[in-house]
């Protein structure tokens, strides 16, 4: 700097003056910048702009401040951004050196790890809606093809239980007939015997009629000819009253026999009406009148589906929501 | 805040009629383009970096709108969403396109944020800006040029802005994203 340039110099500046001024004004700013306050920067001082030392001073101030000032807007945007999971926003790294660049790195790192932790919770989410989509696909059917069956089961109960009503009438009015019969046939027995001693008792009296007869001679010839249609008669209704008896034993074995299959029938239905009527209960729930359970209703199996559709889609919509 | 000093207050505000030259100037890949503002966008703050990229001496920026560098290849779209953004407390992101004192103009990748005070307020904003690659200029121009064909198609400055401001959300939508990830994706060279 030449004595002359500095004597044009127009306002005229002090240089030990000036130098006093610099140091004061960005001591300022460095407690400032120290206290946390990245906007102060060092401003040109009048009358320094020919002091290259103070003009380079100046310009590595600032431009500690500027990178300062550049790193703790960049960290913090670029965390909220990840923490916002807009990871697509990096730490920008051009004019970050050294210590700034290592941090800069580290905070993109980070970044990463969480986009890539974010990925994988996506893909962990997906998995679980293509979980929750079969489920419910499996849930659906099973629930629809249940209520289908239940209402099929029901039906076929109630037939079921229907028929063993009247399966049950049915052995009992056969036992009845069958009682009646044998009764019956007691008394054709009672009536036949009787017809039997009269026959024997006529075959007696023809056998004396004919020996009378004979005795007689030519007088009792007639008399002799009725004897023997008398005989006859006698030996016919013996036999014929054998036959009946026969046929009256034959017939009350048969009775005797149905009957005891129908009761038997009568005993199995019996204790099937009790189990068609729990799978009623089943189907169907609770089956009108039954005092036992009317307190707590019973579930039927159509219900139950319906029951378990519900608890599956609630389920699903839980598992859906995280995600 | 910086006090402006008594320097400042004695420039005189030249009315810049710079014409652009077409000559595009660059700088280092590690160069960062600094300034601060006042709310109102006056600039408080420039870096040396600032100074010799667009070749404006410190005297005779600060003080002055941060428009002093302003390209007519700038769509007003962009600086409405700039300052939509930073007034609503957010950072942008942007491709901008300045013109230089000298009439060369050189392209960005600025990014805007506001200036918080020690109260929470917003104090002021500030802008640093980087060399962005080739590729990203090259995607980026057709489309300013697009908006600012639009907004030339109006005679109102504000029929301009929401015209130029429509088409950019319109293409946009059309391309399923958004500004900033647009920008993200040509500064990494990720898909949008
Ligand atoms: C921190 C900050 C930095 C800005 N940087 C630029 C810039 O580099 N170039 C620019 O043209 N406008 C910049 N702007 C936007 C200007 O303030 C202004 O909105 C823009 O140049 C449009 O000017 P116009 O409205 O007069 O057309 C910046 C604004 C802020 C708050």
């Amino acid at each position: 700097m030449s004595r002359v340039l500095r004597l044009r110099r127009e306002p005229q500046h002090d240089e030990a003056e000036v130098y006093r001024e610099v140091v004061a004004q960005w001591l300022a700013v460095c407690r400032a910048a120290a206290s946390g306050d990245l906007e102060a920067r060092a401003m040109a001082v009048p009358g320094s702009e020919h002091l290259a030392d103070v003009t380079a001073l100046r310009s590595a101030l600032n431009l500690l401040l500027d990178r300062t000032d550049a790193y703790v807007r960049e960290s913090a945007a670029s965390l909220e951004a990840a923490s916002d999971e807009r990871f697509h926003r990096q730490f920008l790294l051009n004019g970050m050196s050294s210590s700034f660049r290592t941090g800069a790195g580290t905070i993109n790192r980070a970044g990463a790890h969480m986009a890539e932790a974010r990925r994988g919770l996506d893909a962990a989410a997906g998995e679980r809606h293509q979980l929750a989509d079969r489920l419910e696909d499996t849930v659906m059917s099973v629930a629809e093809q249940v209520a289908a069956a239940s209402t099929e089961l029901g039906a076929t109960a109630a037939g079921l239980s229907d028929s063993a009503h009247h399966a049950v009438g049915e052995a009992d009015a056969a036992s009845t007939t069958g009682a009646r019969l044998t009764e019956a046939a007691q008394e054709i027995q009672d009536v036949v015997r009787v017809i039997s001693q009269i026959a024997a008792q006529t075959q007696l009296l023809a056998l004396n009629a004919t020996i009378e007869a004979a005795r007689a001679g030519d007088a009792g010839r007639g008399f002799a000819v009725v004897a023997t249609e008398v005989k006859q008669l006698a030996d016919t209704t013996a036999t014929s009253a054998e036959r009946v008896v026969a046929q009256v034993q034959t017939m009350q074995e048969v009775v005797s026999a149905s009957t005891g299959a129908m009761g038997s029938v009568g005993g199995t239905v019996r204790e099937m009406s009790p189990m068609v009527d729990a799978v009623r209960t089943a189907v169907d729930g609770q089956v009108r009148g039954d005092a036992d359970v009317l307190e707590a209703p019973a579930q039927g199996l159509a219900h139950l589906a319906e029951l378990l559709r519900e608890e599956v889609g609630t389920f699903l919509a839980v598992m859906r929501e995280r995600g | 805040m910086p006090s402006l000093p008594a320097t400042t207050g004695a420039v005189v505000p030249v009315a810049r009629t710079v014409r652009p030259t077409g000559v595009e100037r660059s700088f280092g890949p590690d160069d960062v383009i600094v300034t601060k503002t006042d709310l109102k966008g006056r600039i408080t703050y420039a870096n040396d970096v600032f100074c010799r990229v667009s070749a404006i001496a410190e005297p005779d920026l600060l003080g002055r709108p941060h428009s002093v560098i302003r390209h007519p290849g700038m769509p007003k779209a962009v600086f409405q969403l700039l300052w939509d953004t930073i007034r609503s407390r957010q950072e942008l992101f942007a491709y901008v396109v300045n013109l230089a004192g000298d009439g060369a103009h050189y392209w960005v990748l600025a990014h805007v944020t506001p200036s918080i005070g020690p109260d929470g307020e917003v104090v002021g904003y500030h802008s640093n800006r980087r060399l962005p690659s080739p590729r990203a200029v090259r995607e980026i121009e057709p489309l300013y040029r697009d908006l600012v064909a639009e907004e030339r198609g109006h005679a109102r400055s504000s029929d301009a802005a929401r015209a130029g401001r429509e088409l950019l959300q319109q293409v946009l939508a059309d391309r399923g994203t958004t500004y900033d990830r647009l920008v993200w994706s040509l500064a990494t060279g990720a898909a949008a």
